[in-house]
């Protein structure tokens, strides 16, 4: 199945080559660190190649936003989403180090600072050279005591 | 003398030659700032100019990424600016916002080239540049149009995609 995939795309045409596929970790990497994390995380279905580039990746950038699927959407449901979406990539991401971890967490309504406690406190394991978040100006964060 | 303007000549990999002034070039490129720093003592006293092999960057490349260089590095080492521009929103707008923009509208293969010779002559702001854009193009996609626009093949067999898609089921 997959061996007639490739063969389909040689024959089709000559000038079909994966020049991003074979671009080194490194700089792959480097390009997947400007998306969103959920986007991340997805590439990895799209060859072996991909399968596990998504858990070294430097750069981990987190949007309440990214994870609504309509605008009428309850919040909550939303939350959830993401909760359950972060919770799963931090136990199962592995960058030696991290470049940057950003939180963009703009909530009315709804507390979210006890999960993003537990979030910075996890990124935070792994050194980020770049902490940021934001929370809107309707619920203001403070930083967890260490 | 010091108005006298010193320049390097790179060639590329299919042998063409471009000039360029070292003081900006050096600016940009760590690469060539560290080939020129080798070379000087034996060149201090001659008035020969220097040419650089640049073996792994094509004149299509090459002459690109020296556009890039002249437009960002020759003004920069007066006025210095902040180079952290690449984050800013679309709306407040670095004076070379735009001309970074149409620099990297370009092909595919084109934008890789430049990924690679950006990695090679280590020019941060340019491989910034160049990486984003081609997150860019992958950004928002579905999975099939990233394969369709890449040319990436699906090498899963049927049972180890539905294995990827339960593995990750948290991210779809």
């Amino acid at each position: 199945m997959a061996g007639a995939a490739v063969k389909r795309a040689r024959a089709g045409g000559g000038s079909i080559s994966d020049r991003l596929s074979a671009l080194p970790d490194e700089l792959l990497l480097r390009v997947l660190s400007f998306l969103p994390a959920q986007q991340v995380v997805r590439t990895t279905v799209l060859s072996k190649r991909w399968r596990d580039l998504w858990r070294s990746v430097p750069d981990i950038n987190l949007s309440l936003s990214d994870f609504g699927r309509n605008s009428r959407e309850d919040w909550t449901a939303v939350w959830e989403r993401m909760e359950d979406f972060v919770n799963n990539l931090l136990m199962l991401h592995r960058a030696p180090c991290l470049d940057a971890f950003r939180l963009v967490m703009i909530v009315n309504g709804h507390d979210p600072r006890r999960h993003i406690d537990r979030w910075v406190c996890r990124a935070i394991k792994d050194n980020p050279l770049m902490l940021e978040i934001s929370t809107g100006s309707f619920s203001p964060y403070q930083l967890p005591q260490f | 003398m010091a108005s006298e303007k010193k320049v390097v000549f790179l060639r590329s990999s299919d042998g063409e030659a471009f000039e360029v002034s070292e003081e900006v070039i050096s600016a940009a490129s760590v690469t060539i700032k560290g080939m020129i720093d080798e070379e000087s003592p034996s060149r201090a006293d001659t008035a020969a100019t220097t040419t650089l092999a640049i073996p792994n960057v094509t004149a299509a490349t090459l002459s690109r990424v020296l556009h890039y260089v002249n437009k960002h590095f020759d003004a920069a080492a007066v006025v210095g600016r902040p180079d952290d521009y690449i984050f800013c929103a679309p709306g407040d707008e670095h004076p070379l916002a735009r001309f970074d923009d149409d620099f990297v509208d370009v092909d595919n293969d084109t934008l890789i080239d430049l990924v690679h010779a950006a990695e090679y002559l280590h020019i941060k702001k340019l491989f910034d540049l160049t990486c984003k854009a081609v997150a860019d193009k992958l950004k928002g996609r579905t999975i099939d149009q990233i394969r369709e626009t890449f040319g990436i093949v699906n090498d899963y067999t049927v049972e180890e995609e539905v294995e990827v898609y339960r593995e990750n089921s948290w991210a779809f």
